[in-house]
């Protein structure tokens, strides 16, 4: 899976949680968009649900059981306690491979 | 209800999930050994919890085959040790870490994030009296449970929002292999009793009906309470 495709899986789920009532619609979702940490467009509750649909789909789509882990991922620390969209984008291609 | 119970092949955790099973519940059990459940509704896993993508690999299949599940008993720890802090080796005290509270940290977690997207669930931890009475020779096993109730504490803050409550069912000296084994090698059973504001053995039927209790409609509302069998707090 390389970075576009990861991010059309997040926008995808981000899709499905909207229309399940779980999350509000985000306005100007994009790779900038923040998903965890100040600024966050999900409330915690949110990006649980958000972070387990990713993984469950991840599972769909390269058929391994792959989980996430927060501090696995880069400019995500703790001088940048920011998680944006295009950096769990970038994880994600790295952990398919 | 699919009621998920940790540590089903014998004890409490044996009891708890025939005493659901009998009342025509989906239990899933797991534990280190194989099956001695024979039931049609009753769907056991051979796992140690302490390895955390077993654990992860096994909820996800839960997960995905039920679609749900309702209520989580963690009853699974491991009662071995009798010894004083002083004479406690240190590969012993790394196990009951591993077992009794990573172990649980990683089911919790899991388990925990399926009831959220649910958006509704039950968890219940077994603890002990042993963090209140803090009875000689328990220290490593008590310190586990103390963690134990402090997750459950945490968690129930952190998930009460999606209609999920935490509780923990802390009892007394009860009959099970565990303890039978702990309370040999002390020889303190009397001792314990003493301690107990019901000075008896606690029955696995009492703690079973706690449980029906905090996994009943009506207690939506009772969440992070540690509920003592046999002490008075």
């Amino acid at each position: 899976m390389n970075n576009n495709e990861a991010y059309e899986l997040i926008d995808g789920v981000v899709k499905n949680l909207v229309a399940s009532d779980a999350i509000n619609t985000i306005d100007g979702f994009d790779e900038q968009t923040i998903v965890l940490g100040n600024g966050s467009v999900l409330d915690s509750i949110s990006f649980i649900t958000f972070i387990t649909d990713i993984e469950d789909k991840l599972q769909e789509v390269t058929g391994k059981e792959l989980y996430l882990v927060l501090n696995e991922i880069n400019n995500f620390n703790v001088d940048n306690p920011n998680l944006t969209v295009g950096g769990l984008a970038t994880y994600l291609a790295t952990l398919s491979k | 209800m699919v009621i998920l119970i940790t540590g089903t092949s014998k004890g409490l955790g044996r009891y708890l999930a025939e005493y659901y099973l009998k009342k025509t519940h989906t239990v899933i059990g797991c534990s280190l050994s194989a099956n001695v459940i024979m039931h049609p509704s009753y769907h056991h896993t051979q796992l140690d919890l302490s390895n955390e993508s077993n654990v992860r690999s096994w909820v996800n299949s839960v997960r995905k085959k039920f679609q749900t599940i309702d209520v989580l008993i963690c009853n699974a720890a491991i009662v071995s040790s009798a010894l004083f802090l002083t004479l406690t080796p240190g590969n012993l005290m790394e196990s009951f870490l591993k077992t009794n509270v990573a172990g649980v940290f990683y089911i919790l977690r899991e388990v925990s994030k399926q009831m959220i997207k649910q958006k509704r669930g039950r968890i219940i931890a077994i603890s002990s009296i042993t963090t209140a009475t803090h009875q000689e020779g328990t220290s490593v096993y008590s310190a586990t449970k103390c963690a134990v109730n402090e997750l459950i504490k945490i968690l129930a803050k952190e998930v009460s929002s999606s209609n999920i409550t935490c509780n923990v069912i802390a009892p007394g000296m009860m009959k099970t292999n565990a303890s039978e084994e702990l309370a040999k090698k002390l020889e303190w059973e009397k001792e314990m009793l003493q301690k107990q504001t019901i000075q008896r053995v606690i029955l696995k039927e009492e703690v079973a009906h706690v449980s029906d209790f905090l996994i009943s409609p009506r207690s939506s509302s009772i969440t992070g309470q540690v509920i003592y069998l046999g002490l008075s707090n």
